[in-house]
């Protein structure tokens, strides 16, 4: 892939415990190409999480962790910038959306003062008014009909939608070149959260983001990203075309995920799951991905 | 059966919130039958918990009744009412004591409701772990050490304690990945025929209902806007809102795709908020 | 256990306090045996060593009757421990129920509990304390109830705090769904959560209930003589500063290491039962 946004090769992750040391990523390698949205699956304590910390820079601080492997973000390899630097990325060349808007926003500030302070990580003279009118033309894409309003409320006054609407444009609005969406609206009502996915797909494709998304249902992936790979205990385990994967899943693993999601059309789906789950039901006790 | 497992008529519920009153739920009413799963979905809001609540006697309707095999169940429910209904929460690690061992935790239904010897309780708790796929040593462990799926496990062990003739499951597996949840809603179901329970299946998510219910009652705004059987609901979902709830599912094959788009075809351009 | 020890040495500040404490109860425990004189904690007199500067017989000098200051300080130490682990087994149970009750409960138990004990923390400990032992006679038991008064009413509201976030919990609804009685679901599911943070605040307070029955005796109303006891020793001595500095400077010295080392300590102890609040 030429010159892709968001290069990951062989990334491994220990966590030194107090008594012994738990690898949480084995070699893992991804590609996110220019305007491409690609998902990486699996279930909690996959390593899916740490790996979207990794790549924003959050988990290399702690002293307990060991990080090996590169990744590059637009050719530039992350380990050999300074601090200052890769704060300088988040939240401009590359932006986050979490799972939960409410706890993600900062409660005690109006919207169009947040939007403000993220306007400034790219131009950090831009004048209150300035990012007030930036604001209200995004946030009418992302079909706020009052922007006006939205923009002088605090969060706690919104809802959980118009919040996950906000944290989208917000996400948007210095036009990274990456986005990367951790499980976005989970913590929402099903409908809200099917909006908000349907949004933020509209979103990318007319602004030609790279979406790095995170999620444990495949189902909600399907829609949503060019290509897929798939985590388990801490290794790719498959990767391809979405399409694909879903067509020929090649992973027992996959073909597990697969048949674990319920279905709308099909009342026995879940009794007919348990074949093909039993394999990877094993109890597992790994919880840092929580 | 002439008389329903659990009727519920004309249930209301009003909130006092500092000045203002809020209907969380107006005028519910539905039977449950001996036997059957019937799923109560809405999104938040709707007043779904607040019937769960209501059913299992946390705080009293407003107006109507609910009655058990034809008794009324009123404000102070007597021992052997309580033991009947049971509950199974949405959140695995808030619903178990950290600080109370497994079989403590489980041990708790049998001394309240006098079951069994004293020195056959702990025999049973091993019992009960191994009717939900753990095995037997989890009693002594710690639910810091468990996961989520398994600390669901041991809520519903602990529900099935009291030899209930109801459990209430308020949306047990929506905190669970899908692979759990899968492994959960199978054991679910198999208890259920197993020991013939009657289920109360809160939930969201259509999809989980298509694969556990036998009835759906659809709640928008504290009111009944839909109750069918499951197959009637998917077949033909009349309310706009139900629509919406079945058309916001993860789909996987392609024949999921088509119903889906067939369903928001059918939806007027979502409204804005 | 293993971790309790690893996460204490991982902090300078805690291994100190885990010294300080250790010298202070040991030396309490052991005063009848490592004291030079053990006889001076009564009434010795011994004129011909009265008040007598720091010396290789007595390292901390001798009082007004020629008493050894080491020797009546380390057992000013065991009465104090004793007086505050008796004040705390006293204030805690009754602050923790009090406050089970008032948070669990409901409103209306609430209300009457809680502005009772708004009532008793409203007034300056001190004051409290003193206003009881005015009317009372100053006897070391007296002492231990006049701040037994004044110390249950932070226990019940810190449990009472503790209890309205659990009560949210899921296992609480859990047990009224069984049937569980209240006094179960309160002592038994409820209490376990909240140690915690009522075994960091007891150790916490042990320093300040030292402090505080300090302050009563220098004021007279604590301890009476001859019982050792490290305010009624800081009192007399303020009479004979500059000249006699030993006289008030050890004995303050030796209040200020107890409160510093059991402040210490349940900072550490903080840390191991990870109790941020």
């Amino acid at each position: 892939m030429k010159n892709p946004t968001l290069e990951i090769i062989d990334l491994s992750l220990s966590f030194k415990g107090l008594m012994e040391t738990t690898r949480v990523l084995h070699d893992v390698s991804l590609t996110i190409g220019q305007k491409e949205k690609v998902a990486l699956v699996g279930e909690s304590g996959s390593g899916k999480s740490v790996t979207a910390r990794l790549v924003l820079g959050l988990l290399q601080a702690q002293s307990k962790t060991r990080v090996s492997g590169t990744i590059n973000f637009e050719g530039r390899d992350l380990a050999l910038m300074t601090a200052r630097e890769r704060r300088q990325l988040r939240g401009s060349r590359m932006s986050m959306i979490f799972q939960d808007p409410v706890s993600a926003l900062n409660p005690v500030y109006r919207i169009e003062t947040q939007f403000h302070e993220v306007l400034k990580r790219n131009r950090p003279t831009i004048n209150l008014d300035d990012a007030r009118g930036e604001a209200t033309a995004i946030l009418g894409d992302v079909n706020i009909t009052e922007p006006e309003r939205v923009l002088k409320s605090f969060p706690f006054q919104l809802s959980g939608g118009m919040n996950q609407r906000v944290m989208i444009a917000m996400g948007l609005i210095n036009e990274p070149t990456l986005l990367i969406a951790d499980e976005p609206g989970t913590a929402l009502d099903v409908t809200v959260q099917d909006q908000t996915l349907r949004l933020m797909h509209d979103m990318v494709e007319e602004r030609g983001t790279s979406v790095f998304f995170i999620s444990h249902n495949l189902g909600v992936v399907r829609e949503f990203s060019d290509r897929l790979y798939v985590i388990y205990q801490g290794r790719i385990v498959e990767e391809g075309k979405t399409e694909d994967v879903f067509a020929n899943p090649k992973h027992p693993y996959t073909r597990a995920l697969l048949a674990a999601v319920p279905s709308i059309t099909s009342g026995d789906t879940i009794s007919d799951a348990i074949n093909d789950t039993s394999a990877f039901l094993a109890p597992r006790e790994v919880h840092w991905d929580a | 059966m002439t008389v329903p497992l659990l009727a519920i008529n004309q249930l209301a519920k009003m909130f006092q919130l500092e000045g203002y009153q809020v209907h969380a739920v107006r005028g519910v009413t539905v039977d449950l039958w001996q036997g059957e799963c019937l799923a109560i979905v809405g999104e938040s809001g709707s007043g779904k918990s607040t019937v769960a609540n209501m059913i299992l006697g946390v705080y009293p309707p407003t107006s109507g009744q609910i009655s058990f095999k034809g008794q009324p169940l009123g404000a102070h429910r007597t021992k052997s009412q309580r033991r009947a209904i049971q509950l199974v929460q949405q959140n695995p690690f808030s619903s178990i004591n950290p600080s109370r061992r497994i079989g403590a935790t489980l041990k708790l239904p049998l001394d309240v409701h006098d079951i069994g010897t004293k020195g056959a309780r702990m025999t049973r708790v091993e019992e009960l772990l191994g009717e939900v796929g753990l095995p037997a040593d989890y009693a002594t462990r710690a639910p810091l050490t468990l996961s989520g799926g398994q600390c669901q496990r041991v809520a519903i062990a602990r529900a099935l304690a009291s030899q209930p003739e109801m459990i209430v499951l308020d949306e047990p597996t929506s905190a669970l990945d899908v692979l759990v949840q899968a492994r959960v809603l199978i054991l679910l179901n198999e208890l259920r025929r197993k020991r013939n329970l009657t289920y109360v299946f809160i939930t969201h998510d259509l999809a989980v209902v298509r694969n556990m219910a036998d009835r759906v009652a659809v709640l928008k705004d504290g009111q009944l806007v839909e109750l069918k059987s499951t197959h009637e609901i998917f077949d033909n979902p009349e309310h706009d809102y139900t629509r919406r709830l079945i058309s916001a599912s993860p789909v996987i094959t392609e024949e999921e795709r088509i119903m889906r788009n067939r369903l928001r075809e059918g939806l007027a351009m979502e409204a804005v908020e | 256990m293993k971790r309790a020890v690893r996460i204490i040495f991982a902090t300078p500040l805690s291994v100190i306090g885990v010294i300080l404490i250790g010298l202070v109860v040991g030396s309490a425990i052991l005063a009848d045996f490592i004291t030079p004189f053990p006889s001076h904690r009564g009434t010795v007199v011994d004129f011909d060593n009265f008040n007598q500067p720091p010396d290789w017989t007595n390292i901390m000098g001798t009082d007004l009757v020629g008493r050894d200051l080491f020797t009546r300080i380390i057992y000013a130490y065991r009465i104090s421990l004793i007086l505050g682990i008796v004040v705390l087994l006293l204030a805690v149970p009754l602050g923790v129920t009090v406050g089970l009750m008032a948070g669990y409960l409901g409103p209306r138990v609430r209300f009457v509990l809680m502005r009772t004990t708004e009532v008793f923390l409203s007034i300056p400990p001190l004051v409290l304390a003193m206003s009881i032992m005015g009317v009372l006679e100053p006897t070391l038991i007296n002492g231990m109830m006049a701040v037994t008064v004044m110390w249950w009413p932070w226990y019940s509201r810190l449990v009472h705090n503790l209890t309205l976030a659990e009560r949210e919990e899921g296992y609480v609804l859990a047990a009224e769904v069984i049937g569980a009685s209240r006094f179960h679901i309160m002592f038994v599911e409820i209490l376990p959560n909240c140690f915690p943070a009522i075994l960091t605040k007891m150790t916490l307070d042990l320093g300040f209930v030292i402090l505080i029955a300090s302050s009563l005796s220098f004021l007279g109303l604590g301890v009476q003589p001859p019982t050792p006891d490290l305010g009624s020793m800081v009192a007399e001595g303020a009479r004979y500063l500059p000249d006699s500095w030993w006289l008030t400077v050890f004995p303050g010295l030796a209040i200020l290491v107890a409160v510093f080392g059991f402040n210490l300590l349940g900072d550490a102890m903080r840390e191991v039962l990870g109790t941020h609040q």
